[in-house]
């Protein structure tokens, strides 16, 4: 089930396999009621998720909508090979990705990321930050700050960040989720978090 | 995780970016935190990528999904409002 922040949901852990197995067989068929159940155990989760990844309401309720529609469409050709909740979650991401890439088709900007080689980052020019940079309170300014280095990220970091980072999904359910290998889940990872932690400093020492 | 047999700089930063988050006390990370100890410029990187994750990790609180959207859902795929 998805990574550790959920781990104690009564939904995820807690929730025998086979009863999990039964909900999803008879949502395959159609039925409303395990339908509803799946709604019911995903939607808070994938809200939250659409809000991480869109930082905006009305296109995580649009997106969140458009996921299970989407799922109710797919669910009869949903073989079970792979986890259900990495087949949602891959549903969902998608469809994330999809609105952000038409944000930039629309003229939002994005920083390029590509051109950061981790291997050239050299430790020893990167400062020392204080001990407690508002770890405890994060103050309104610092969730700005955070809110803007984040929102440079285009699609493809922002996603992995937030799934790795965030959600705390392993490299390989991200890699999973996003349809990319464990390398290149490796890659954009290392990539965005330098990203981050460089524009964060940043502003720190300002 | 492989464990970092000679851990050189690039292999330190390598794997502190792959594995971060798991826990440190693990076996399998006993020579990444003996280069981490021993070399200040690989404990900077690292202590600032943490403090990044985990500054991202306290500020991206989980969002109440408000009940009209719920609703809406129900409605949009013909399902009744309560179970």
């Amino acid at each position: 089930m998805p990574g550790r922040e959920q781990k104690n949901s009564p939904t995820t852990k807690q929730q025998p396999d086979t009863e999990w197995k039964d909900y999803i067989r008879r949502a395959k068929l159609g039925d409303k009621e395990a339908i509803h159940w799946i709604i019911d155990e995903y939607s808070q989760r994938l809200y939250t998720l659409f809000m991480r990844l869109l930082r905006n309401k009305e296109d995580a309720e649009d997106s969140l909508q458009e996921t299970f529609i989407t799922m109710v469409q797919k669910l009869p050709s949903f073989r079970g090979d792979a986890h259900f909740y990495t087949w949602l979650y891959r549903i969902a991401t998608n469809i994330g990705l999809m609105k952000l890439r038409s944000r930039q088709a629309r003229g939002g900007r994005f920083a390029q990321l590509s051109d950061i080689d981790p291997e050239k980052v050299h430790a020893g020019e990167i400062p020392k930050w204080p001990d407690q940079p508002d770890m405890e309170v994060l103050q309104k300014e610092t969730k700005e700050i955070l809110d803007k280095a984040i929102n440079l990220l285009s699609g493809p970091y922002r996603a992995v960040f937030i799934l790795r980072d965030i959600e705390q999904f392993s490299i390989e359910e991200t890699s999973k989720i996003l349809g990319i290998t464990p390398a290149n889940v490796k890659i954009r990872l290392r990539r965005a978090r330098i990203f981050l932690r460089n524009l964060l400093g940043e502003q720190f020492r300002k | 995780m492989k464990k970092p047999k000679n851990a050189s700089h690039k292999n330190v930063l390598k794997e502190v970016c792959d594995y971060l988050g798991k826990d440190l006390d693990s076996p399998q990370c006993e020579a990444l935190r003996k280069h981490l100890k021993a070399c200040p410029e690989c404990e900077v990187y690292f202590d600032t990528i943490k403090k990044t994750i985990l500054m991202y990790r306290k500020a991206e609180k989980k969002c109440a999904l408000p009940m009209r959207v719920k609703s809406n859902l129900y409605k949009t795929l013909q399902l009744k409002t309560n179970r």
